[in-house]
């Protein structure tokens, strides 16, 4: 065991690629059972599913639990990606936020997190955004798109999304009734498509 | 609603937005998953504002996992088996009948048995073309990859985590150590990992049906009189890895049922899960 996980991390094999390797090249390769391509697409999205999964529990390990089930899933059902039908990126984020969710409602904690976070408010979850170009880059492309949704379409998709809130959830914290909160998710997301230039 | 109704198709495309953002409970999401293998139109839909969502999360900041996460991580790959290529339509995958199926467990009184190996239930829906990835093939090697995991993984019903991680890692070292793999009644798979000597077992489950609020999954040593003690509650979403409460006994199973929210002090439904004796 020690030696695959060094032999993993031999950097020349870890650093042999100049040329960068897209994701959806990192994960045919997974599929097949390559540790080393998986090291590196470990490398290159762990700290964006962790942020994420952060973002929505706090806790951050029950977060670092959750991005571990999240890689192991990956590694497991890669040979099922199917880059025909949308990004790795995509793939990836979108299985550590559903499992992230799915923390959310199973947990005792996440029942309690209603006193810890309330209804957080957009903006000061950016406070912190800093890092990287790459990362404020795409903060003022979300910030932007966000400012042109109304403010009820805002609350919900924020709640949704960053909240972990399923809609109903939703509709309680807004006392509004779940059909409309169905609405504003939709007619949220759908602008905010638009606007981010999402291809449909 | 029922769960069994179908959404019009003017119901479905209310909901995704929802689905997008993964706020749909799971009646709501099952139902929606059966209505977009049927509607290119809706499949569209969903993928352009799953991508959009996709681009939120973008926007979080980047945290670095620990560095013992990823050596932990790597050790277990050797004992997570990968899924074949042919799969299910994604629509199928999610909505698959022991995924979505809570275990009936008026339907399992048969179980009364535990000393019984053979009364481990198996489940129907473990049908051919759906054979599962399976996490060990016997080899001591899983057992030591699996308790290496547990510097990050298996902290779930209140055990310290370097409580855990020392005994997980005692296990890991244990000559005695063995393993079992039993289907779980409803969906989903256990793998025991026990030492007789160290008195210790744990669990990794895979797969199991996700189960209504105020249930959850609960462990159990079982004596040769059928007396069962708590060995905690169990978290089980995805692929969970835990190690048991309490002392392992001599001549003990391993049983899990589903219990009201909190556990409770001794099984109130029939075990959906029982280790060889």
């Amino acid at each position: 065991m020690l030696e695959l996980v060094s032999r993993a991390l031999e950097p020349d094999e870890e650093f042999d690629d100049v040329e960068p390797v897209s994701k959806e090249t990192l994960l045919a390769r997974i599929a097949g059972g390559d540790r080393e391509a998986f090291s590196a697409l470990y490398d290159e999205t762990a700290p964006r599913v962790l942020g994420l999964i952060r973002r929505l529990l706090i806790d951050h390990a029950q977060s670092e639990e959750v991005c571990q089930e999240v890689f192991l899933e990956i590694w497991q059902t890669a040979p099922r990606f199917d880059a025909a039908k949308g990004g790795a990126t995509t793939w990836i984020l979108t299985m550590a936020h559903r499992r992230a969710v799915d923390r959310i409602r199973s947990s005792q904690s996440g029942r309690d997190r209603d006193t810890r976070i309330g209804i957080r408010d957009y903006e000061t979850e950016y406070d912190h955004v800093a890092e990287t170009v790459e990362v404020k880059i795409e903060h003022e492309r979300v910030k932007e798109a966000m400012g042109r949704l109304t403010e009820l379409q805002r609350q919900a998709v924020t709640l949704a999304y960053y909240g972990g809130y399923s809609h109903s959830e939703v509709a309680k914290l807004l006392s509004v009734p779940i059909g409309t909160v169905k609405t504003r998710l939709r007619d949220g997301m759908i602008r905010l498509r638009d606007e981010m230039g999402v291809a449909s | 609603m029922s769960d069994r109704d179908e959404l019009r198709p003017d119901e479905a495309a209310l909901l995704t937005g929802a689905y997008a953002l993964n706020a749909l409970e799971p009646d709501d999401r099952t139902r929606l998953e059966a209505a977009l293998a049927t509607s290119e139109e809706l499949r569209t839909e969903v993928t352009g504002l799953s991508d959009t969502a996709v681009l939120l999360s973008l926007s979080s900041r980047p945290v670095d996992p620990s560095p013992q996460a990823k050596d932990a991580l790597m050790a277990l790959l050797d004992s997570t088996p990968q899924l074949s290529a042919q799969a299910e339509t994604k629509a199928e995958a999610r909505t698959a009948p022991d995924a979505a199926a809570v275990p009936s467990l008026d339907a399992q009184r048969r179980i009364r048995s535990l000393a019984h190996s053979d009364a481990a239930p198996r489940s129907a829906h473990r049908a051919e073309g759906r054979a599962r990835a399976r996490w060990f093939s016997g080899r001591a090697a899983g057992v030591v990859a699996a308790a290496a995991a547990a510097l990050v993984i298996g902290t779930v019903g209140g055990i310290a985590i370097s409580n855990s991680t020392d005994r997980l890692g005692q296990l890991q070292a244990a000559d005695d150590i063995q393993t079992t793999e039993q289907a779980v009644e409803g969906g989903g798979t256990a793998t025991v990992l026990w030492s007789e000597e160290l008195h210790s077992s744990a669990v990794i489950v895979s797969d199991l049906p996700a189960l209504d609020a105020d249930e959850v999954y609960q462990l159990w040593y079982v004596d040769q009189a059928g007396d069962a003690v708590s060995a905690g509650t169990l978290d089980a979403n995805g692929t969970r890895l835990q190690l048991l409460d309490g002392e392992r006994g001599s001549d003990v199973v391993v049983a899990m049922s589903v219990e009201p929210s909190g556990g409770s002090e001794a099984p109130t439904t029939t075990p959906i899960m029982v280790t060889d004796a």
